[in-house]
């Protein structure tokens, strides 16, 4: 590319944070070059499914972005495009792009879908994807820890009005699954649907974290009796009922996908894949702050439901007192928009485990790494010895739109 | 009998009341020793019977029991029951209720349900929509005032269009705009009735049987005269319905039975009512004696 000569490659190492550092890049621009993946892993070194298949959606939503792998599939160089979206003709078919998951995936579809919203707003045109295949699952995944489509839709998709995008955004359900056999695999079926572009989003000031007010969730099973859901329901409102009356958790009840079994002396045979149940629990705080947590059923069996809702309540329970205006879930996405902001000082309450967590500092270092400005940290004058984090945004925002 | 579990022992023990405890040590010492192996061996053989039944009991409380045991046994024997005792007053034992039902008015309203689990982030829950103002603003008074009087004027006209045939038709009275008289109940009739009166306010509620029938008969004739004219003059009319066909003077109404309903009469609250219609039904005509037509009742 003619820019290299002004943007040299920025350069990472190791698997980890992958999918952040590539949505860094694709905002900020900027070429990368991720090495030594999984180099000292001797059966399987390179990138793992997920992580391709996310390049491939990568691939799919930008236009003009470039990806070479190294043969062993250890180094990597993205030098990213323009996020098109699902623009007619460039892989979408009547304005909705279709993206096959594999079977192989052991991730959450939370994985794609949280790095996707990010980048959804810098698009040109709207995003609408359909996730599909084998390996889309909805729950939580209890072995990796990616939350489930629920918390992301009550929990994540919110966050974003108070950036002023809050259009025509959904995310549909379309078929449930938990973790298959293992942990891969499940077979569900999820659109999402980010209509809302914005050239740059709003400056952010979130200092008052409030107090809790209302919890809220979804309990769902898919495969297995719906009664699941009620002890689950009934165990976690036990524990949370005490401090909000306001709780109710809403039940889903599905069964599990259909999906064509890989068994090749049965062809055209079907089976059901990905049985469990989980729950997903928000909490919104007067101000509008969200927590939420969320367990499910690991893929072995096993655990009984009443377990499953007590520790979601207790993971809620120590989610809140963490304190702050975003939870470690939710703090990637606001610290990530707002350095993605206009050219203004943006402030945001986070709790000291939050921007403590490893996961935000790496955040800080990678948009520091590509181009981004510093942290402003200081201590909010709170009883919980809350941390202010002043982000000064980039004031690109959205490259299409401006061209547009 | 004594207490012989150790199980009663600890249980009863405590309700001892301090002066029962000084009355037992003044009162005459029994042999102990007896006493005790005597309880023993009670207990022994209850605790086989038990421990063969359910599992092995701890050993251990059981140990400490016997040191009470020869003092209170007496005491148990004179009073089954000792009181209540101030010494547990310092151990309180806490029990947490949580009551895990909930009531169906626990439950979340449907329209929350669908705002939370739609496909759309959640938005907060609109709060009920504010009471409308009775009263209007200051500012558009004037503005409101023309609002009805033009409403008012619309419905006028539109009611003088409604109206505008009996106008017409009686030029005498068109001298104004507002009727008068026999126009005046017309029009308020039309006007009922496009409102949804089931009934014209003119047509007569009661009339004497005499002039009842006449009519009817009149209608009757008429129409017979038209079919009979219409038929010499080969025009085809429209097949005669109901009971208005001419032919015939009366049309007998078949009965609505029921299922499972009386042959006759009408069952209401347990009770067979038979009218008077009913009870000459069944007897007959009372002039011809002794022929009974069962006039096709089954």
């Amino acid at each position: 590319m003619a820019d290299e000569t002004v943007q040299p490659l920025a350069k990472f190492t190791g698997h980890k944070y992958l999918v952040q550092r590539l949505v860094l890049a694709t905002l900020t621009g900027r070429p990368i070059r991720i090495s030594q993946i999984r180099s000292s892993n001797p059966t399987n070194p390179g990138l793992a499914p997920h992580e391709v298949s996310f390049l491939r959606l990568l691939e799919a939503i930008t236009n003009g972005s470039t990806i070479e792998f190294s043969y062993t599939g250890t180094t990597l160089v993205y030098r990213p495009g323009l996020i098109t979206g699902s623009a007619e003709g460039l892989g979408a078919s009547g304005g909705v792009l279709r993206h096959e998951i594999p079977g192989t995936n052991a991730r959450g579809i939370s994985y794609y879908l949280i790095p996707l919203c990010m980048l959804a707003p810098f698009a040109k045109d709207k995003v609408n994807v359909i996730f599909h295949g084998n390996g889309v699952i909805t729950s939580a995944t209890p072995g990796v820890g990616d939350v489930s489509v629920d918390t992301v839709r009550t929990a994540i998709l919110p966050l974003y009005q108070q950036f002023g995008i809050q259009n025509n955004i959904e995310i549909r359900i379309l078929k449930r699954s938990s973790p298959g056999p293992g942990g891969k695999g499940g077979g569900g079926e999820v659109q999402l649907v980010f209509g809302h572009q914005v050239r740059l989003p709003k400056t952010l000031h979130w200092l008052n974290p409030g107090r809790v007010k209302r919890i809220r969730g979804v309990a769902y099973s898919t495969g297995v009796a719906g009664a699941n859901n009620a002890r689950m329901i009934e165990s976690a409102r036990g524990v949370l009922n005490k401090f909000v009356m306001d709780t109710y958790v809403f039940s889903d009840v599905s069964t599990a996908p259909l999906v064509p079994s890989q068994d090749k002396t049965k062809p055209g045979e079907k089976k059901r894949l990905g049985i469990g149940f989980g729950i997903s629990l928000v909490a919104e705080s007067s101000t509008g702050c969200l927590y939420s947590a969320d367990v499910a059923s690991p893929p072995n069996g096993g655990v009984p439901p009443e377990d499953i809702g007590k520790q979601c309540a207790y993971q809620l329970l120590e989610i809140i007192s963490q304190g702050g205006c975003a939870s470690k879930v939710a703090a990637p996405t606001m610290m990530t928009l707002m350095a993605m902001g206009s050219e203004d000082v943006g402030r945001l309450c986070l709790g000291r485990d939050v921007i403590g967590s490893e996961e935000m500092i790496q955040l800080g270092r990678d948009l520091n790494a590509l181009g981004g400005s510093g942290w402003g940290l200081r201590d909010a004058n709170t009883e919980e010895g809350e941390v202010v984090v002043s982000v000064v945004g980039r004031g690109v925002g959205n490259v299409g739109r401006k061209i547009a | 009998m004594a207490p012989i579990t150790a199980k009663s022992i600890t249980g009863k023990r405590k309700r001892v009341s301090r002066e029962e405890l000084l009355r037992d040590q003044s009162s005459p010492e029994r042999s102990s020793s007896e006493e005790q192996s005597d309880t023993e061996d009670i207990q022994a053989i209850f605790r086989r019977a038990f421990e063969a039944k359910f599992k092995p009991i701890d050993v251990e409380p059981v140990k400490k029991a016997p040191k009470i045991v020869p003092q209170e046994e007496e005491e148990e024997e004179e009073s089954a029951w000792s009181g209540i005792s101030d010494e547990e007053e310092d151990k309180v034992e806490v029990v947490e209720y949580v009551d895990t039902r909930r009531s169906e008015a626990d439950r979340a309203s449907k329209t929350e349900m669908k705002a939370f689990m739609s496909s759309k982030p959640p938005t907060a829950p609109k709060p009920a929509p504010p009471p409308s103002k009775s009263k209007p603003k200051s500012g558009d008074d004037d503005d409101d005032i023309t609002e009805t009087a033009n409403l008012k004027n619309d419905m006028a006209l539109q009611q003088l269009l409604r109206d505008s045939h009996l106008l017409s038709s009686n030029p005498s009275a068109s001298s104004g705009t507002t009727l008068t008289g026999a126009l005046r109940h017309k029009s308020t009739d039309l006007t009922l009735l496009s409102l949804g009166a089931k009934k014209s306010i003119h047509t007569q509620a009661k009339m004497p049987r005499s002039h009842r029938i006449g009519i009817t008969e009149k209608a009757r004739q008429r129409e017979q005269k038209r079919r009979t004219e219409a038929r010499e003059n080969g025009i085809i009319l429209e097949r005669a319905s109901g009971g208005d066909s001419g032919g015939k003077g009366r049309v007998m109404k078949k009965r609505e039975k029921g299922v499972g309903g009386p042959g006759v009469g009408r069952m209401r609250g347990g009770t067979l009512n038979l009218s008077r219609r009913d009870l000459a039904d069944i007897n007959g005509p009372p002039d011809r004696k002794g022929k009974k037509k069962g006039k096709g009742r089954r």
